[in-house]
């Protein structure tokens, strides 16, 4: 194998020559080596790692028995502090003077002091435009993606640039089986018609509020849509259903990329 | 080599003797670092066996509440400082440029603890020799990959933070965290933890400019949180990276990206 020309050489004089930095330009990333390097190619350069994160008592609702519904009170808590813990996070890319956060990742995890506390935590890398433009979206935000940097590259090589991450929650609680209906059940193949329409409706409220978030954002369309069943510590019966996905607007008439080269990796 | 056990002493004299050259890289890692002029010269290794404070500690009047998990963070920073430094030696013994591939860990021993970073030597086919060994916890591929677009890792940083709250004495705290508040954010635990996680990431920003570096690339961030005693909140919060520096100073970066379709089932 071929070593490319200089490459060792400069890469050890500029370790040999350390001197510091200008203050401006010293930048910290989440992002993988791979999304740093396409980050850079797509024309952003990362400014920093931003983070924000929300310590949140999820307050308590009962679901009736028999009744397919949606806890809204249980709803209103996951959306609430997943946005604390975002607008957070977009504060301090605003205050790095970033036209957007790239690779962001929403968790929630549940503390060891207290049953119905948990950490809404939202990380990503705020990024910059090489070429100065509109980058920030009608709220004056810089823009959120959740996509990784490879699908960041192609989304923008395609002619699309993000607008913002939309996100719908609903926690439901599925009603149980009347005892009748469960015995009438034991033994046979058939369709538990309340479970599927409590799994529809769910579904649909959460989809549709995040439909709701991208057209308030003025956006064409959404990409990468993950529709997730978090069952938490509610029990069988009760599931958060979250949607979540970043809302895209056009950059140009076009959206053609280039044509991709086939290759066979010859790995297992 | 001071500072080492006998037995490092012994694995390094026998390194000199032989002409064999160990690596820990597997084998797409190995071919990656060829590629910009990097040889493998040894595996090295650091270890070192602390006996730890504990982290449970009960409250007496008149105590630094905040510090009481500050010996834990400042046991772990020792750690792995030696760990990594005795690394280091082994390499700076073998006539290594660089580490790459660390992988830091530890494990719980009876009344200790064990710090251990391993990592692959290699040495720069370039007449240029780095001021001091460079370190990172990326694969060879990443740095491979790095150095083919302009940058080279200058040093692989730990960084922590810890801080902790006495929610005795704040009715807040405990109404918010009772079963009648409903949802709302809990303000003091919010605190802690943006303030432990902010820390923790100013802390390793500071690092990577004091490596001289351009940049820093997070490959990990940890949050642990305890009850080092009655109504005692601790938090602990940890950022891990590599920092890097530009050798092609501005300017496009030389290499670009093809695309690809790989042709393979989905999923392998």
């Amino acid at each position: 194998m071929t070593t490319v020309d200089g490459i060792p050489e400069d890469a050890m004089r500029r370790l040999a020559e350390m001197k510091p930095g200008s203050k401006t330009s010293l930048f910290t990333s989440d992002l993988s080596v791979n999304e740093f390097l396409l980050v850079r190619e797509a024309g952003f350069r990362p400014l920093g790692m931003v983070l924000g994160s929300s310590i949140y008592h999820v307050g308590f609702q009962f679901g009736r028995w028999s009744k397919n519904q949606e806890l809204e009170v249980l709803s209103n808590a996951m959306y609430h502090a997943r946005e604390l813990a975002m607008t957070r996070m977009e504060a301090e890319a605003d205050v790095l003077g970033a036209d957007g956060i790239v690779g962001v990742r929403l968790e929630i995890e549940f503390k060891e002091f207290g049953s119905d506390l948990a950490e809404f935590i939202a990380v990503g890398t705020a990024v910059k435009a090489d070429e100065p433009g509109q980058w920030r979206n009608n709220t004056g935000k810089p823009f959120t993606s959740d996509l990784s940097g490879q699908d960041f590259w192609t989304l923008v090589q395609a002619g699309y640039a993000p607008l913002g991450m939309v996100m719908g929650t609903c926690v439901y609680h599925v009603a149980h089986q009347r005892f009748w209906q469960a015995l009438g059940n034991v033994g046979q193949n058939v369709e538990i018609p309340q479970f599927t329409e409590a799994l529809y409706d769910a579904r649909e409220l959460a989809m549709s509020r995040m439909q709701a978030e991208a057209e308030a954002l003025q956006a064409e369309g959404i990409v990468g849509v993950q529709l997730l069943s978090l069952p938490h510590r509610w029990g069988g019966h009760t599931t958060e259903f979250f949607a979540i996905g970043t809302a895209v607007k056009p950059l140009r008439a076009d959206h053609t990329i280039a044509k991709p080269q086939l290759v066979l990796p010859l790995v297992d | 080599m001071h500072g080492l056990p006998p037995a490092a002493v012994e694995r390094l004299a026998r390194a000199a003797r032989s002409g064999v050259r160990t690596s820990l890289l597997s084998a797409p890692s190995a071919a990656g670092i060829k590629a910009v002029g990097l040889e493998p010269v040894g595996e090295v290794m650091g270890c070192v066996v602390q006996s730890m404070v504990p982290r449970y500690q009960t409250y007496a009047s008149g105590y630094n509440i905040a510090g009481i998990a500050q010996p834990f963070l400042d046991a772990l920073n020792t750690g792995y400082a030696t760990a990594l430094g005795r690394l280091r030696e082994e390499a700076k013994a073998l006539g290594a440029d660089g580490v790459v591939d660390i992988r830091l860990s530890t494990t719980g021993l009876g009344g200790g603890e064990e710090f251990l970073a391993m990592g692959t030597a290699v040495r720069a086919q370039s007449t240029t020799r780095p001021r001091s060994l460079f370190t990172t916890d990326l694969s060879g591929s990443d740095v491979a990959k790095l150095m083919l677009s302009g940058w080279v890792p200058v040093h692989v940083e730990w960084a922590g933070a810890a801080h902790t709250i006495y929610t005795g004495y704040s009715t807040n705290t405990q109404f918010q965290t009772s079963f009648y508040a409903g949802n709302i954010e809990v303000d003091s635990y919010t605190a802690l933890i943006n303030r432990v996680r902010a820390g923790a990431r100013r802390r390793f920003h500071e690092m990577v400019r004091s490596a001289h570096a351009d940049g820093g690339i997070v490959s990990d961030m940890a949050l642990s949180t305890w009850e080092p005693g009655e109504r005692l909140v601790a938090a602990l919060a940890v950022v891990y990276g590599t920092a890097i520096a530009q050798f092609h100073a501005d300017g496009p970066a030389p290499a670009r990206t093809l695309t690809v379709m790989p042709l393979r089932r989905q999923g392998e």
